[in-house]
């Protein structure tokens, strides 16, 4: 049992292990309490009395590696040599005032992941500009108080932070109130064969978290699988959940499992459930009372060991009163086990990290890898250097190995104002077109012998502008919502998974995808179209794989020119980007094309 | 020396409106260094002990408090030394806007450094006191019709 589990539980005290911290402190007052009053606080080295001494120290990797966080001090009554610049305007004396500030600049820009407990509180900050700027900056805390139980509790909470912040099961939480409320609930609620219901708008990661989270904390050993009632036709819908026989009915020429059968040990994830008929809720209800389900044409029940995962993007509650949900099935799935995913514009606390984990954990996707090898290779950094996200203000002096990605204010308040109707999975489509246009600008740029003094990119506020305008429905993932959060092993572009795990579980194929995708697909013949239809899909998700299939064609017919598939599609020669942009948001792949 | 004790008095009532001249910003400037150096610090030591620390430890930390209030690279001052280099900047005319503070300084010096040490509760109240008359200083001095 993990320590962040044991933590949700309550009651179960644990020791806390000693935590290394680092003390930039001009005054030796709280160093004097750390040694002496505080034995769970482990000094990892000397005291760093001003900026560009911690920042050295920090330098080091083996210093690094050791500390947990960082105890910062604001005000720095230091000679004027070892100040950091707070902005242009300031004087020494305000600069002295708010050295902490600048100091957290540098290290966010340098070390995002390591959490700062500033050793003052909001009320004590000497400008009121800066509290907004400290309240967004990610990983960061300020006392509430000058005792030792807040100094405490604040280094409790950035800890916990910096945890959930990190992958755990594959879920970004946040810091967000709903969200850490969510997990504390389903911590909770994963345990046993207890049904969940999981609300939340389009995109905010039901399936993610129910798979990644839910089923992984339930320790159940049987599968996960995922399946979307809505876009079955009613008829098909017994089969599908229950299984049939052979010769059940008409097509039914071998014995196929239902998704409850599949599901046996493990955990069913029944998606958009607030769209099943009235039929099938019936028949859902019968089977989670009963626990056994009859295979269509069988003459026996076969127990079923299930736990279930009701997804809704609306309230369950709200589609009973008005009538479209059974109140009986709502009462058995159980009201109490409900617990709602916030949507991501209500969880702006969260976006700075997200920007920053999905800016950098774009090259994931292997297209995004070559790009930045190709921009890297031309920069001297060599392959594989990771991308790191710059705010505007960063260091103007990237770290040797990395690669920045310059994210200007004005791109960043564009991010902040979008009210992202397509929450996380919006966002990290966005940020990963972002992440493909910067690398392709320079790559274009290096490749005409501009030279880059840095290695830092500058993402075009006008970019991020665009692609927010142009920001489309999501990608027809209609069994696997995104991540919540940047531990994504798939990019926003991957093919979309089957709805179902296996491919002999008797549940109906998907529409034909892209070529290089999980289908094995080579693609249809040129000039023609091939769609084939089966009543497992939305008709996005029909449109979508036509679309992909179009520009495909006219990819290898103009040979790659986005310029060439702008004049065909639009008219206008000049709309490459927004050409390039919803190739992307279709999954295609320039450089799977065009090896063949 | 005998100075009326902050502790046993009421909150310092809304100040009144200042007589001398404004006061200039650099002497404003010097004030909320004030409230950062002496009025944070004379309260930290105290503050960053356990709740139920010895009274040796708390008498250390109330001699710390006092005596090396301000420590950094600049070197270490006492709470009467920041307060004297405040004092200095201040205009005559303004010096009599001091008078609260300095008695709370001296209160709190007094009490920090007296034998036996009074209980905790009370030091703690007289250091919170330089913080509350440095803020109430510069609530006066800020006020419209103190510039």
């Amino acid at each position: 049992m993990s320590a962040v589990r044991r933590e949700a539980e309550g009651g179960v005290h644990v020791r806390p292990a000693a935590v290394n911290v680092l003390l930039v402190d001009d005054g030796e007052t709280y160093e004097a309490a750390l040694r002496e009053h505080l034995p769970e606080l482990t000094l990892v080295g000397p005291r760093q009395p001003d900026g560009p001494a911690a920042l050295e120290f920090l330098s080091r990797e083996a210093h690094l590696a050791r500390t947990d966080l960082v105890l910062l001090d604001v005000h720095f009554d230091v000679p004027e040599d070892r100040l950091l610049p707070l902005g242009a305007g300031a004087t020494p004396r305000q600069t002295r005032r708010a050295q902490g500030v600048a100091i957290l600049r540098e290290l966010r820009a340098r070390w995002p992941h390591l959490p700062v407990v500033l050793l003052t509180s909001a009320e004590e900050l000497p400008f009121d500009a800066l509290r907004a700027e400290l309240a967004a900056a990610p990983l960061t805390f300020m006392l509430g108080g000058d005792d030792l139980d807040a100094l405490r509790i604040r280094v409790h909470e950035a800890l916990a932070a910096r945890r959930l912040a990190r992958e755990e099961a594959g879920v970004f939480w946040g810091r967000d109130p709903g969200m850490v409320a969510a997990r504390r609930r389903l911590a909770v609620l994963a345990r046993g064969r207890m049904p969940v219901i999981l609300e939340g708008e389009t995109g905010t990661g039901k399936s993610w978290i129910a798979e990644r989270f839910i089923h992984a904390e339930s320790g159940r050993p049987g599968p996960f699988i995922a399946a979307d009632l809505s876009t079955l036709p009613p008829d098909l819908v017994p089969a599908y959940l229950f299984g049939a026989q052979r010769g059940a009915y008409t097509g039914a020429v071998a014995d196929r499992k239902g998704v409850f059968e599949l599901a046996g040990g493990g955990t069913l994830f029944l998606d958009e459930i607030q769209n099943t008929t009235a039929e099938t809720q019936r028949q859902l209800l019968l089977v989670l009372q009963d626990r056994r389900v009859r295979p269509l044409g069988a003459s026996r029940d076969v127990p079923v060991d299930v736990k279930v995962i009701a997804a809704s993007n609306q309230s369950l509650a709200g589609a009973v009163a008005a009538g479209r949900f059974r109140a009986d099935l709502y009462m058995r799935l159980g009201p109490a086990t409900r617990v709602v995913l916030p949507p991501l514009r209500q969880r702006r606390g969260d976006l700075a990290e997200l920007v920053r984990s999905f800016v950098e954990r774009a090259t994931e996707d292997p297209d995004v890898a070559a790009l930045r090898d190709q921009v890297g290779t031309a920069l001297g950094l060599g392959t594989g250097a990771p991308l790191r996200l710059v705010a505007g203000r960063g260091p103007r002096e990237q770290a040797g190995t990395t690669l920045g990605v310059v994210l200007p204010p004005p791109a960043w308040q564009a991010l902040q104002a979008h009210p992202w109707p397509g929450n996380v999975r919006e966002l990290a489509t966005v940020l990963h077109n972002v992440v493909v246009f910067t690398l392709v600008a320079a790559a274009d740029a290096l490749a005409a012998g501009v030279t880059l003094r840095a290695p830092r990119l500058q993402v075009d506020a006008r970019l991020v502008d665009e692609l927010l305008r142009g920001s489309l429905p999501p990608p027809p993932l209609a069994s696997a919502d995104p991540p919540v959060g940047p531990a994504t092993p798939a990019p926003p572009t991957a093919a979309p998974p089957p709805a179902v795990g296996a491919p002999e579980a008797g549940c109906p194929p998907r529409v034909d995808t892209a070529p290089g995708s999980t289908s094995g697909d080579a693609g249809p013949e040129p000039g023609t179209l091939r769609v084939r239809l089966v009543p497992a899909d939305t008709l996005n998700a029909v449109a979508q794989a036509v679309e992909r299939q179009y520009f495909t064609h006219l990819f290898r017919e103009t040979g790659g020119d986005f310029g060439r598939m702008a004049e065909v599609l639009l008219g206008d020669v000049t709309k490459a980007r927004a050409i390039r942009l919803r190739f992307n948001q279709l999954g295609l792949s320039a450089r799977a094309l065009r090896g063949g | 020396m005998t100075v009326p004790d902050p502790a046993d008095t009421a909150p310092p009532a809304p100040p009144p409106a200042p007589a001398g001249g404004a006061v200039e910003e650099a002497v404003l400037e010097m004030l909320d260094d004030l409230a950062h150096d002496l009025g944070r610090h004379i309260r930290l030591p105290l503050a960053l002990l356990p709740i139920d620390a010895p009274p040796a430890e708390v008498a250390a930390a109330a001699s710390r408090a006092v005596q090396r209030t301000r420590t950094g690279p600049r070197g270490v001052f006492g709470a009467d030394e920041l307060l004297a280099d405040f004092l200095e900047a201040v205009p005559d005319e303004r010096r009599g806007d001091c008078a609260a503070l300095e008695a709370s300084v001296a209160r709190a010096i007094e009490l920090a450094t007296t034998s036996p040490l009074p209980e905790r509760d009370r030091l703690r109240v007289a250091f919170e006191s330089v913080a509350t008359q440095i803020a109430a200083l510069a609530s006066r001095w800020r006020a419209p019709a103190g510039r």
